[in-house]
């Protein structure tokens, strides 16, 4: 009996566990809930309304489309939007140095041009602000004078001229200008100066002596809503009565939107905004819209409502400059990126579902202009699809690499892996191997039937006929200087061997441009990586010891090892070294210099250094390694539920739109680089030369000549980086290793054979797992 | 019967919520890591023993193998024996209740440092560059390159000893207080010496204590882990490479499949040397019981 009863004491224990086991298991399966995207990248504003989520049957949505003008325009000035509710742009083209106001009553595509008397095409334009009237204010300064003007273009085309009666400059010795300008709905202009003050201006006299108080902040930029001034300065956000130039009461929704998000404070890049305002329909009411999307809310309102979501449209790739109301629904924007200026018109849709059907996550471990603009491509061309973009580490929260890696693939157990992967700084090899990427190969083919591939770099990623991860951009590691330094720089010891010679010949002389120890281990380690390690998976010892060994020659030649003479940052991988070093280079303050080439204006620089210096360049490691830097390499998950969404996505990164942006590195696709070539050949118009001045990492001004460039200079820079045929090691726990080692080598904390003894046994470890 | 039965069903819903949270948080899991040693990364195809082949073959697993069982061969018994000498210095000056609780209190600082700060202590001290080469310099004496070369080794365990003995102490402490005094009086009486009394009564009275201050200790080793990681990052010098960077390590690759199948041995493993320790302490314990009744005081009840 006794015995009995243990046994069902037994059974109901062991049942009870197994009832806890498969509960608990099953919550380990793949989640198919939907997801709202709340940890994108480009969600803000946590008082915003919030949508439905994905399928849901909700309709209704601002649509984006583009606003296009004829081709003949380069470049946007200004939008605004008339007292009559009609739109007004202020555009113009450098090649036919015109100008042209157009004018629409809903910008809905019936434009109405008027060329206007006056060409933008030698000016500088600090600020620009169309008036309720139909015209448009500008002010900078203009080819007909040197002096800073304020010019004004009536409807009609006509031109009127004003000198801009300006405070002098505090606490410095210069003039003042105009930073921004700005017009309420009844017509009262208000400017930004220098001081950070912003300023009434006389529209009669140019006369601005009107200053606005701000609790005597600096402001860094305003906007106007109807009568509101929005003024932004450290502090956050001050509103004042453009009529009457008196504070008003806190904005609440603005506030704290300011304070939620410390960046929307300033902009690093001048004539862009992080928000830019506009009157809403309803009295009162303020439009205004950052990168995350456009929101509206009332006067003494709390809560901020999302009308735009910069999720579901190209916003959020865009710097802001201005927003207008187009009709009573619509809005307008005008923004800009690496592809130039553009306007976008948002357009309500009651028909279309509140948010779209599928989702595509992508997934990138650092945040990149060209991805975020690539997925603005995408979403005009696919407004069905909601993309969400997640970033392993921003600036906000700190997550180390290290950390990122570990989130996602936690992500990935969970079977919420991402739909595209950017693989830049991820385990990409060991993802592959997992099978957790799918084979590429077919949408590759398609990309290179199209357009065209560099098949250099193509080949390199392709193993037994599958490609699982491919970057979109790839660019080399270049030497510049005369004959003798380029030939040297075939190999990295002999450029290496070079510089050390030439520093002997030279002891006066700084001989090369001077990177920090990071700088240089880095450099070379991108030029000369791709071959250290051998087929059976472990490490050249020689070839890192040589490596080393480079590394310290050239940095021991530089002649002051505090790091500050000539680089004082190394921040950003994607920062054009080369061209940087070529402007020393013709200034004659360096013989030679070597790095990274990552557009084409870091070719023109070269060029100009070459015709001025005699000197050419050449790729470094050019005949030993022959190497390339994927830069944006892009895999699909093997697990998406939307692959097709995916592959078309991975067609707009691959493809010859994208391919045309002259920035992060040269495009695989062909297409693409001879769009970028044919728009630098012809970027400086009849003049064909163009006059550069810029400041140096150390305040230093430089000038030099830049001329257009040539179709035989970007053919031969073509035969160039079509002879690489391998890609950098790009592994990061390889790369932090060997660096980490090869800075205490090289300030002399360690010895060569110490710092190849640590590095062969961590690498060792980690190549044994 | 009836009540007999009553208090077994209250007996289990006493039980039934920590089993529960053992079963959720602990149980449950390790079913799932034990279904995945079988099953690959991605995909969950069951592939056999293959994730644990892999595991066997590799370099690495064995490395990391090796040192985390030498630390323990080398931290285990330093630690005890350390911990259970400054336990009886400790009760040796318990009547000066002063000096007791000041000697107590500063075994136990290590335990409450935080690990970041424990970690910021050691770079600056053993750094190539640190306090320690500093002194050595001074007495002309040759540094090391100290979490760099063989010596991390001789470090970490240090690093081990000095933060865990104090937890250790108060566990001999308590074990200790748990042994009657009359039993040392009676044996004095009889004319049992220092030794004796330590070797005859303390030890053995012990056994449960000591016993699960081992298991606890063993436990408490694998949390090392975490200040080497701080000190040395993923891949440190090989000699402190253990098993949790090796985790951590595999865990960023994806390699979930080599994780469980690990885990699995890991657990295996610790599994099968406390039930060593268990039987050796069973064993000893029956030796005790018979040793005590024919022993040189005539046994004891």
């Amino acid at each position: 009996m006794r015995l009995h009863s243990e046994k069902k004491k037994r059974r109901g224990c062991a049942f009870l566990a197994v009832l806890l086991s498969v509960c608990a298991l099953a919550g380990c399966g793949k989640t198919t809930g939907d997801t709202t995207g709340e940890d994108s990248s480009q969600a803000g504003n946590e008082g915003a309304a919030s949508f439905a989520p994905t399928g849901s049957g909700a309709k209704g949505r601002f649509v984006e489309s583009d606003v296009s003008f004829p081709e003949e325009v380069t470049q946007i000035r200004c939008i605004g939007t008339r007292a009559d509710g009609g739109v007004t742009v202020l555009a113009d083209g450098t090649d036919a140095e015109k100008t042209w106001l157009f004018t629409a009553d809903n910008a809905g595509g019936d434009w109405t041009a008027q060329e206007v008397e006056l060409s933008l095409a030698d000016s500088w334009v600090s600020g620009a602000a169309a008036a309720p009237d139909g015209s448009v204010w500008l002010s900078g300064s203009f080819a007909d004078t040197d002096a800073a003007r304020v010019k004004k273009i009536n409807p009609d085309g006509s031109v009127e001229e004003k000198i801009p009666g300006m405070p002098e400059v505090k606490e410095r010795d210069a003039n003042n200008v105009i930073t921004q300008m700005g017009i309420d709905t009844a017509g009262r202009i208000f400017v930004l100066d220098l001081n950070g003050d912003v300023l009434k201006m006389n529209p009669e006299t140019g006369e601005c002596a009107e200053r606005i108080e701000c609790g005597g902040e600096y402001v860094h930029y305003f906007g106007i809503a109807g009568e509101k001034l929005i003024m932004i300065s450290e502090s956050g956000i001050h509103v004042s009565d453009t009529a009457t130039g008196t504070a008003l009461p806190e904005d609440v929704v603005l506030s704290e939107l300011i304070a939620a998000d410390s960046s929307l404070k300033s902009s690093d890049t001048e004539g862009v905004f992080p928000l830019v305002f506009t009157a809403g329909m309803e009295p009162g009411s303020i439009i205004h819209a950052d990168r995350s999307g456009i929101y509206c809310h009332q006067d003494n309102a709390t809560v901020n409502e999302q009308l735009v979501s910069g999720d579901l449209n190209s916003i959020g790739s865009l710097n802001l400059v201005q927003i207008a109301m187009a009709g009573e629904e619509d809005f307008l924007i005008f923004g800009k990126d690496a592809t130039g200026s553009k306007v976008l018109r948002f357009c309500y849709d009651k028909d279309v579902s509140a948010l779209p059907e599928t989702e595509l996550t992508i997934y990138a471990l650092e945040d990149s202009a060209l991805l975020r603009q690539a997925v603005g491509i995408y979403q005009k061309e696919n407004s069905g699809v909601f993309v969400t973009i997640k970033i392993g580490m921003t600036e906000k929260d700190g997550v180390t690499a290290e950390d990122a890696v570990a989130a996602l693939n936690t992500e990935i157990m969970a079977g919420n892996a991402p739909d595209v992967i950017i693989l830049d700084g991820l385990p990409a090899d060991s993802y592959m191997e997992k099978g957790l990427l799918a084979d590429i190969s077919g949408i590759v083919a398609e990309v290179e039937q199209t357009d065209g591939l560099f098949t250099n770099v193509k080949n390199a990623y392709e193993k037994d006929g599958a490609i699982y991860g491919m970057p979109v951009r790839f660019f080399p590691v270049v030497v510049f200087g005369m004959e003798d330094a380029v030939r040297a720089g075939e190999t990295v010891t002999g450029y290496a061997d070079y510089i050390e010679r030439a520093a002997a010949e030279n002891p006066e002389k700084q001989v090369v441009y001077d990177l920090p120890a990071r700088g240089v281990l880095w450099t070379l380690y991108r030029a000369d990586s791709a071959k250290w390690i051998k087929g059976d998976g472990t490490l050249y010892e020689e070839r890192l010891t040589e490596y080393l060994t480079a590394a310290k020659k050239i940095y021991d030649t530089g002649m002051d090892k505090s790091e500050r003479r000539f680089y004082t940052r190394f921040d950003n991988v994607l920062y054009g070294t080369s061209g940087a070093g070529a402007s020393y280079v013709m200034d004659g303050e360096v013989l030679s210099c070597y790095g990274t080439m990552v557009d084409l204006v870091g070719l023109e620089i070269l060029l100009a250094a070459a015709e001025k210096t005699g000197g050419d360049y050449g790729i470094l490691g050019g005949e030993q390694t022959k190497s390339f830097v994927p830069h944006l390499q892009v895999g699909i998950s093997n697990a998406s539920d939307v692959q097709e969404a995916a592959e078309a996505f991975l067609k707009i990164l691959l493809g010859k739109e994208c391919g045309s942006i002259d920035q992060n590195g040269f495009p695989v696709n062909r297409a693409g680089w001879a769009a970028v070539c044919e728009e630098k050949i012809k970027m400086y118009g009849s003049e064909s030369t163009i006059s550069i001045s810029s400041t140096d990492e150390n305040g230093q001004e430089r000038g030099y000549m830049m001329n257009d460039l040539s179709q035989e200079e970007t053919d031969k820079l073509a035969v160039l980086l079509e002879s690489l045929t391998v890609p950098s090691l790009t592994d990061a726990v390889i790369e932090e290793v060997i660096i980490a080692q090869g800075e205490a080598y090289l300030k002399d904390e360690i010895s060569l054979q110490d710092a190849v003894a640590a590095i062969r046994q961590k690498i060792s470890i980690y190549l044994a797992e | 019967m009836k009540k007999q039965k009553r208090r077994k069903v209250t007996g289990l819903c006493f039980v039934l919520p920590g089993f529960t949270g053992v079963a959720v948080f602990y149980l449950i899991p390790f079913l799932d890591v034990f279904r995945r040693s079988f099953v690959t990364a991605i995909g969950n195809r069951f592939c056999g023993f293959r994730n644990y082949r892999t595991v066997f073959s590799n370099a690495a697993f064995r490395l990391a193998a090796g040192n985390t069982l030498q630390f323990l061969a080398v931290c285990l018994p330093l630690l005890l024996a350390l911990s259970l000498l400054a336990a009886l210095g400790l009760s040796a000056v318990a009547e000066n209740e002063k000096l007791y609780a000041i000697l107590k209190g500063a075994y136990l600082i290590p335990l409450a440092v935080p690990a970041a700060s424990v970690v910021l202590l050691w770079r600056l001290v053993f750094d190539r560059y640190g306090f320690l080469n500093g002194i050595l310099d001074v007495f002309g004496i040759a540094g090391e390159d100290w979490m760099n070369s063989g010596a991390a080794f001789g470090v970490l365990v240090f690093g081990y000893i000095w933060k865990n003995t104090g937890y250790v102490v108060v566990l001999w402490l308590a074990g200790l207080s748990s042994v009657p005094e009359t039993l040392y009086e009676a044996a004095r009486v009889d004319g049992a010496g220092k030794w004796d009394c330590f070797v005859r009564i303390t030890i053995p009275l012990m056994r449960p204590a000591i016993f699960m201050i081992v298991v606890i200790s063993l436990l408490n080793s694998f949390k090392v882990f975490r200040e080497a990681w701080m000190v040395a990052g993923s891949y440190p010098q090989e000699s402190i490479y253990l098993l949790q960077h090796l985790f951590n390590n595999w865990f960023r690759d994806l390699s979930m499949d080599r994780i469980a199948a690990a885990a699995v041995l890991l657990c295996i493993a610790v599994f099968g040397l406390i039930r060593l320790l268990q039987r050796c302490w069973e064993g000893s314990r029956q030796r005790f019981i018979k040793s005590s009744w024919t022993g040189r005081w005539g046994g004891f009840e």
